[in-house]
């Protein structure tokens, strides 16, 4: 129960510095998708299953501050979530650098296509105007940006594995380096 | 391990229930911490963005000029204003009720994470007395925006260059053109449909027409950058560009409409 309300904290603190302070900050900065990268990177390498539902979490959050790239994110956000947790579970290594970006990308990629399909259909049946060449720079730029904060993540490890044992989000037996 | 799902999942919902239903109260609670965070960022933004401007002039004769410009941006309106106002007494008096309409100050909390529209969210909300459609103001008088969602606490702003708003225009040109303004990608403004006699130039000011309810007329949009012609019809497009950046700006003016 602890570790749960704990982890909903957590993603709050996280999403407030991603729409707030991240966002603020000068292009491409701004596109660094926070929550998305923490969220995979310590469900794959630090097996801290409770932040699958970052992932769901965020989705609702951008549809409740009017903040939502494409419509129905919560669904796509689901779907990524799922992906997310079946390529850490079942496909991917934990113990590689390539394979939390394989997984970090298998979900993306999960993400792309949804938010991709979804903004296809909501320009198809209403006025809203979509500048395709930018949303898919924009998706490449926040790709690009999940990637560095991976590669930031990673040597930092070890660290973030302590925090999460202090914060009760591990548990000691799950230390294991 | 079902048994243990269960706890789960009726922490999960309960959390996002008491989040939906209290969103007005989170929102606000939120925003303590947002809006600090928002202008922190801007900060960092405006020290970057003079960082890596131009070497060919000095920071402080870049930043100097581009005051400059604003200044002067002003200095016409107000001009056009006044030359108006003597014309038409009617309508100077009219503009001056309007001019002495309520304004709010509001804090930015949250940004837009794509690129693809641009909104920005504030702390102010219906319990302000917002109803929609006010326009958000920075500076002197620079239009940047219109509220297009009311919250309880909060409300979503859509920038002026966001591709799905679209904002009625005049030109400071001889012919005084009236046009509608809409966002294009790249921070950028178009105005379509401008017959081919309209005489627009390079430099022209554009304001806000007065010609939406909400939106009074004589604040700054922009300035035209680029005018070319529709080889196809008679008509002519001008791009303008924005005479502040909203990434620069962490507090706002919202013009409260007048029932």
């Amino acid at each position: 129960m602890t570790r749960h309300i704990i982890s909903f904290l957590l993603f709050l603190i996280l999403f407030i510095i991603e729409i707030s302070f991240f966002s603020s900050l000068p292009y491409p900065i701004s596109l660094t998708p926070l929550v998305f990268a923490s969220s995979v990177y310590l469900l794959q390498h630090q097996d801290v299953n409770s932040t699958v539902l970052w992932l769901f979490f965020y989705g609702i959050g951008l549809s409740i501050f009017h903040l939502n790239i494409a419509p129905f994110e919560p669904v796509s956000y689901s779907i990524a979530a799922l992906v997310a947790f079946f390529s850490a579970k079942h496909i991917f290594s934990n113990r590689s650098f390539y394979g939390v970006c394989a997984c970090l990308l298998s979900s993306y990629v999960a993400l792309f296509i949804m938010q991709t399909l979804f903004v296809f259909i909501q320009t198809g049946t209403s006025h809203k105007i979509i500048h395709w060449g930018t949303f898919f720079q924009f998706q490449s730029v926040r790709l690009l940006m999940m990637l560095i904060l991976i590669f930031i993540f990673f040597p930092l490890a070890g660290r973030i594995k302590k925090i999460l044992i202090k914060t009760f989000l591990l548990s000691e037996q799950q230390r294991t380096y | 391990m079902k048994t243990k799902r269960i706890p789960v999942l009726i922490v999960v919902s309960i959390l996002l229930v008491v989040f939906i239903i209290f969103r007005g109260a989170v929102g606000s609670l939120f925003g303590i911490f947002q809006s600090p965070l928002a202008s922190f960022g801007t900060v960092i933004n405006s020290t970057l963005s003079n960082f890596f401007a131009s070497k060919t002039i000095t920071e402080d004769e870049l930043a100097s000029l581009f005051e400059e410009r604003k200044s002067l941006a002003v200095d016409k309106v107000v001009f056009e204003k006044l030359v108006k106002e003597n014309k038409e007494l009617k309508e100077l008096l009219q503009y001056k009720g309007r001019e002495s309409g309520s304004i709010i100050t509001a804090s930015i909390l949250a940004r837009s994470l794509s690129d693809t529209s641009s909104t920005f969210i504030i702390n102010r909300g219906e319990k302000d007395g917002l109803i929609g459609g006010e326009p958000i103001i920075v500076g002197n008088g620079f239009f940047v925006g219109k509220i297009t969602n009311v919250g309880e606490a909060s409300s979503v702003v859509t920038a002026v260059t966001d591709p799905n708003i679209a904002t009625s225009i005049s030109l400071l040109n001889e012919t005084r053109t009236i046009g509608i303004a809409e966002g294009v990608t790249g921070n950028l403004i178009k105005v379509k449909f401008i017959p081919d006699e309209e005489n627009v130039n390079v430099n022209d000011l554009v304001v806000t027409s007065g010609l939406e309810s909400r939106v009074p007329a004589g604040l700054i949009v922009g300035i035209v950058n680029i005018v070319r012609p529709d080889p196809n019809a008679p008509f002519q497009e001008a791009v303008l560009e924005p005479l502040v950046d909203m990434k620069q700006f962490s507090n706002v003016i919202i013009r409260l409409h007048e029932l």
